[in-house]
């Protein structure tokens, strides 16, 4: 069973967690169009790159780096504080 | 063993021919290169040939003939989508699905099965209802029905599903159908090779030649192949080629996942989908159960199959058929999808001269093979999109135009 190892929650099941998609670079700050082109085209082939991921359980944001092709997970972060997610 | 079989093993002369040609090695040029010998690029070259008399046709795979998406998908043939597009575009399809087996004259094992939707909630019923009215008015067999016609049906089935989300109706579609699906490649390539048409398998395309900024080759692991007309019927590895050409891609590849069980006597008749339970299964004439799922949960290059997808599946299965808890799974594989984000495909003419594309086909573009052929031909034989592709073009990411068929497309295929 696929498993992600966690900064702070250690080895938990795939199936915990939700894609939320790419995490593209300059989003916010990109005008309209430039924003469209970012989310509808990109570079879709075989690659390393960083995405969101949702942690259900935990209701926890991580950004990921994950291979395309192996499947395989370079790093993962959490995306911010936890006292800013459960806002304490 | 048989006498007639013995003698046919030893005879070196077999008067059966060839299903298609296999030449030694490409030409220099052709008019047209096909990239990917799937249902869709096959189909493309047999409609180019037959309609509009180009046969000078090389047809690539880096693989072997029908080993892609065409030979893993669970051959689910519907025309009850939820765009009037969709709708005009599919129906065609299985208008032309109905009568292609005497035109390429072999057995496909088209069984018309009728096509349930179901659904176990408000919600649900009312997308059906909505689809059930776009496909009538556009003259598709569709209708909502009630658990009672869903039990007349298919008599097996539990309409309490364990009491957790009992079903309250479903979206009937009457011509919902499976078909053979490695014969309709076969079929296509057979009737394309008698025509001229050359299939090479285990041939690469590495690279697209453009001079002026128009197409003027493709690059293979056999060497330049000269060409004006490319087409890129490639489907997981649509990425890939669009890069060849310098363009983005608007198609993302995750991988979608079947699965079936051991043969059983026939006892389904017709195919069952639900959209909440995440599942759907038909009975194929192997008397397999032929069962699938939505795609995976993130992008991925791989054909890998997953423990999770048939662990998760088995689950929502035994709601719907609690007696199918002691068969046995015998198989499962994957395909690469090449999904779009509003569920509909990305075809026609590109921004580059002489670039053909036909993707976007997801979970859902075996049903299509014959429009796709059909409307491609046409369009690369015209230089302009054939009219039941025009909503179709990747423009419509940049005009925010998106034709929303997830509501029809995400779990049934
Ligand atoms: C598990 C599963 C279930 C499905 N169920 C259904 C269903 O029930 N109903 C439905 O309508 N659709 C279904 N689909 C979708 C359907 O299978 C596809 O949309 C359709 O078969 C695509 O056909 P194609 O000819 O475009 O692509 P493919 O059959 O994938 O052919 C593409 C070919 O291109 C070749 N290729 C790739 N790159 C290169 C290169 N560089 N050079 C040369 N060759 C190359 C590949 O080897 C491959 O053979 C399903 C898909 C899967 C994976």
């Amino acid at each position: 069973m696929k498993q992600f190892r966690c900064p702070i929650l250690g080895l938990r099941p795939a199936q915990e967690f939700i894609c939320a998609g790419s995490a593209i670079e300059g989003l916010l700050q990109a005008d309209s169009a430039a924003a469209r082109s970012g989310v509808y085209f990109g570079d879709a082939t075989a690659r390393v790159k960083r995405e969101w991921w949702y942690h259900r359980p935990s209701q926890l944001w991580f950004l990921i780096e994950r291979d395309t092709a192996s499947d395989e997970v370079m790093a993962i972060e959490l995306a911010q504080p936890v006292e800013d997610a459960h806002g304490a | 063993m048989s006498w007639r079989l013995l003698k046919y093993a030893l005879n070196r002369d077999h008067a059966e021919p060839r299903w298609f040609n296999t030449p030694t090695s490409p030409k220099e040029s052709y008019d047209v290169v096909i990239i990917g010998a799937g249902g869709h690029g096959l189909a493309c070259a047999y409609y180019l040939a037959k309609t509009h008399g180009i046969t000078r046709i090389a047809v690539l795979d880096k693989g072997y003939l029908g080993g892609g998406n065409t030979g893993r998908n669970t051959t689910i043939v519907r025309s009850n989508y939820l765009t009037p597009e969709g709708v005009r575009f599919y129906d065609r399809g299985v208008r032309l699905f109905e009568g292609l087996a005497s035109e390429l004259d072999i057995n496909l094992f088209y069984s018309t099965r009728g096509h349930f939707t179901l659904a176990h909630n408000e919600s649900t019923l009312r997308t059906a209802r909505w689809r059930a009215e776009v496909n009538k008015h556009h003259g598709i067999d569709s209708q909502l029905v009630g658990p009672d016609e869903v039990k007349r049906a298919c008599p097996q089935i539990d309409l309490n599903c364990g009491g957790q989300h009992a079903i309250v109706g479903a979206l009937y579609h009457a011509p919902g159908a499976i078909v053979r699906h490695d014969a309709v490649a076969w079929g296509y390539a057979r009737a394309a090779s008698q025509m001229g048409v050359e299939i090479f398998q285990h041939t690469e395309v590495t690279g697209i030649e453009m001079a002026n900024d128009r197409v003027c080759g493709v690059r293979t692991n056999r060497g330049l192949i000269k060409t004006d007309k490319v087409l890129s019927a490639v489907a997981g590895a649509t990425p890939t080629t669009l890069k060849m050409v310098g363009l983005k891609s608007p198609v993302d590849i995750v991988p979608l996942q079947a699965c079936v069980t051991e043969p059983m006597k026939p006892w389904l008749d017709p195919i069952i989908v639900s959209g909440s339970l995440h599942v759907y299964v038909s009975q194929s004439a192997r008397g397999e159960l032929v069962m699938g799922a939505a795609v995976d949960p993130a992008e991925l290059h791989s054909t890998r199959s997953s423990f999770e997808f048939v662990s998760s599946l088995a689950d929502q299965m035994l709601d719907l058929f609690p007696f199918l808890a002691g068969v046995k799974i015998s198989r499962q594989w994957a395909g690469m999808a090449d999904m779009t984000p509003d569920f509909a495909p990305v075809m026609g003419k590109t921004a580059i001269a002489g670039f053909y594309l036909d993707a976007g086909w997801g979970t859902w573009g075996f049903k299509a093979t014959p429009v796709c052929g059909e409307t491609m031909a046409f369009t690369l034989a015209h230089d302009t999109n054939h009219r039941l592709i025009e909503a179709f073009g990747m423009e419509r990411f940049e005009r925010m135009t998106m034709l929303g068929e997830k509501g029809a497309a995400a779990v049934g295929h």
